[in-house]
């Protein structure tokens, strides 16, 4: 990255940071009992830092620009030691959806060749000048962002609906560039162990799951399948499973039935192990499954920049995500800045459509033109 | 007929570890001192702990003197401490727990609901659709079921009603065995002190007991160290090709506790991570010096079960994995070098 790109970057989150750092402590629950962490500019990562009071946020923010703002999901004794030595009380439960974890999910990509002579940009695997490999970049935008929404929705409404978690008990956020992370910092739930998250992740995403196993006719897993019958057999296009479901469909009124036709699958072992990947696939959420269950995690801190979008970790409120472009209400800034773009496929970004840019200046919203620099797909950040 | 004086005994009989049982006997009238005074008990319990250490089970049925019953529950239960055998602690816990079922799975609705309560359960009966639950809260139904190996303890199996499983009588009585069990387990480590007395019957029912003990091998450290890939479990063999990709943190833990295992020493992996575009020996080695347990509190991890390795999303199960429910990576390794010599 170019020296002056550095410099802009840093300008950018020094101003977001000055101005927002008392906002930002006081959205965290216990602050002083979280190990903090800080990723440099220059791409280092600080752990098990101790901020005890906004004071000692404010000097920690006088002596490192954040590319990064981390705390931890626990709440430690000692949250400065190290890791075996923190003493663990409890730990938020975070739901991480992620487009990357979602295989219903089309996100955007751009290829750049790895012959650093060429360096040709495109949308092909092997670059079209001189058929080199490629490196894959995936850019998101608002369309890759509604996507997830979607799968946002569904999570909130297993949460709240099925698992009885009270809405007051969570808050949402955007992640800052590529999906949404959900926060449970009170009750019961935070005493769960990592087996017992291991569970609730298989839950969520429907892991390991063999229908033939289920206990009851009215199984939450029966159910669901039942429920999302008209979509699943729009969305399956192999035969023999097409016929499965619409025999489920054919009986679903007597549940009793649908129980007995299930478990009769399991004489044909191949067409079980085919359905029972289909439901996974079709109906389970993709949430990232190392944070929901690793108790030593760290999480972007709420209010915090995204350091490669340049873009606000906020809380957003699940019921009317649909009204608004997320990453619009992401941007620290309205400012527009100049920049100069390698390749860029047309993209939406705060509700405005960009692009297509080949091999020119234009000017972009700052928070996407730094997205573009840290990509490598931009270069040359000012102000026009 | 019995009176109501001995309905609550046979309670405390039935289920000693309740919370009512407990009361009952902090209200009884007589020491410890007074009861060892007749030899007939402390006798009648070592009896009854060494057929429990012989046979693994217990005929769940009540005496006619539920009073005496009760009274040698717990003389047994400072037998069992005062042996200090973690096999013997498990025998008993896991006997008396099924004991404790078997009354459970013919008890009046209202009891157990209450005997559940009584363990920190938030159970409630429900009539969802006509039907009669008991319902549990899904978190703690995770914390019952983690240690039930049938693959059917699965929430997903079962149905849901905002926020607590369904679940019909004997599953409910399953769930709550486990959780009876941590009673027992607490009740056996709230002991301080033994009388003398029961030590040395301990001591002598030790001996008597020997031979119930079962003599596990255990394995030795060379059943599971080599240094041949191919016995390698799948995981590790991905993240091994995986290497010069760059690993993520749970994928680069992983990874170093196994090859420490498999007698790799410190320097040795470190150069493994020489692959990477990106590698950096400082930082390398300090992340594996963590790991190894030589820098910071000093504990050295060990390699992560199956389980985990599931849920960081590098499980490549194979065959083998299948065929002998592989739960540990080095689990597999030991297999693979038997199933090859």
């Amino acid at each position: 990255m170019k020296q002056s790109d550095i410099l802009y970057i840093k300008s950018y989150l020094t101003t977001y940071y000055h101005r927002s750092y008392d906002k930002l402590f006081g959205m965290i629950k216990k602050p002083e009992m979280r190990e903090w962490a800080i990723l440099n500019i220059d791409g280092k990562m600080i752990r098990h830092l101790h901020i005890p009071s906004l004071d000692s946020f404010r000097d920690l923010l006088s002596n490192y620009i954040p590319k990064g703002l981390y705390h931890s999901a626990s709440y430690y004794e000692h949250p400065s030691e190290d890791m075996d030595l923190k003493h663990r009380l409890k730990t938020d439960v975070i739901f991480d959806l992620d487009a990357d974890h979602m295989p219903r999910v089309e996100i955007k990509e751009v290829y750049k060749c790895k012959n650093e002579e060429c360096g040709e940009y495109g949308d092909r695997e092997k670059c079209v000048i001189c058929g080199d490999a490629t490196k894959k970049i995936i850019v998101v935008d608002d369309v890759v962002i509604d996507s997830v929404k979607k799968e946002l929705k569904r999570l909130v409404k297993t949460l709240y609906d099925i698992l009885g978690i009270e809405e007051s008990m969570t808050k949402v956020f955007f992640s800052g560039l590529r999906g949404f992370h959900i926060h449970i910092e009170d009750g019961p739930l935070l005493d769960m162990d990592d087996i017992e998250r291991i569970n609730l992740k298989d839950f969520i995403t429907l892991d390991d799951v063999d229908i033939s196993l289920v206990r009851d006719e009215n199984a939450f897993l029966l159910s669901r399948l039942i429920e999302e019958l008209p979509i699943l057999l729009k969305e399956v296009s192999d035969i023999e499973l097409k016929t499965v479901l619409k025999k489920i469909d054919e009986l679903k009124d007597d549940r009793k039935k649908v129980f007995l036709f299930i478990k009769d699958l399991r004489s044909d072992e191949e067409l079980l192990a085919k359905l029972n990947h289909f439901i996974t696939s079709s109906l389970g959420i993709g949430v990232d499954p190392a944070v929901l269950t690793d108790l030593s995690r760290l999480i972007r801190a709420p209010l915090s920049l995204h350091g490669r979008s340049g873009l606000i970790k906020i809380p957003v409120k699940p019921s009317n995500v649909d009204d608004v472009s997320i990453i619009g209400e992401a941007m620290p800034t309205n400012v527009k800045c100049k920049v100069y773009i390698h390749y860029l496929p047309q993209i939406v970004w705060g509700g405005e459509e960009y692009g297509p840019f080949y091999r020119e200046y234009t000017l972009l919203p700052e928070s996407l033109a730094i997205y573009m620099v840290n990509l490598g797909l931009g270069e040359s950040l000012s102000i026009p | 007929m019995f009176g109501a004086l001995d309905k609550t005994f046979i309670w405390a009989v039935k289920y000693p570890f309740d919370k009512k049982s407990i009361e009952l006997l902090s209200s009884l009238e007589i020491s410890l001192e007074e009861i060892l005074s007749d030899e007939s008990f402390l006798e009648e319990a070592r009896k009854k702990l060494k057929y429990i250490l012989k046979e693994g089970k217990l005929i769940p049925t009540v005496s006619q003197n539920p009073y005496r019953d009760f009274v040698i529950f717990y003389i047994q239960v400072l037998l069992v401490r005062a042996l200090g055998h973690t096999y013997i602690e498990r025998r008993f816990i896991e006997v008396y727990s099924k004991f404790s079922s078997s009354f459970l799975s013919r008890e009046d609705e209202g009891n157990v609901e209450e005997l559940a309560k009584n363990l920190g359960l938030s159970a409630e009966l429900l009539n969802i659709d006509g039907n009669l639950y008991f319902g549990v809260p899904f978190y703690e139904f995770f914390k019952l079921s983690k240690k039930l190996s049938d693959k059917y303890w699965k929430l997903y199996y079962f149905p849901l009603h905002k926020g607590y499983v369904l679940l019909n009588r004997k599953n409910f009585v399953r769930l709550l065995q486990e959780a009876i069990k941590v009673r027992l387990f607490e009740i056996l480590l709230s002991v301080e002190n033994v009388p003398e007395e029961i030590s040395e019957v301990a001591q002598k029912l030790l001996k008597e007991v020997e031979e119930f003990i079962p003599k596990t091998r255990r394995r030795q450290e060379g059943d599971f160290i080599t240094r041949d890939v191919e016995n390698y479990p799948p995981c590790i063999k991905y993240l091994l090709a995986n290497i010069g990709k760059g690993l993520g943190h749970s994928a680069r833990f992983t990874l170093v506790a196994f090859l420490n295992t498999m007698g790799y020493s410190k320097d040795e992996i470190i150069q493994m991570f020489n692959v990477t575009p990106d590698f950096n020996e400082r930082m390398t080695r300090y992340q594996v010096e963590h790991i190894l347990g030589l820098r910071g509190g000093k504990t050295r991890y060990s390699v992560p079960s199956c389980r985990k390795i599931v849920s960081y999303g590098f499980c490549k199960a194979d065959d083998i994995c299948k065929k002998y429910t592989i739960l540990h990576p080095l689990k597999y390794v030991y297999v693979k070098k038997r199933y090859r010599e």
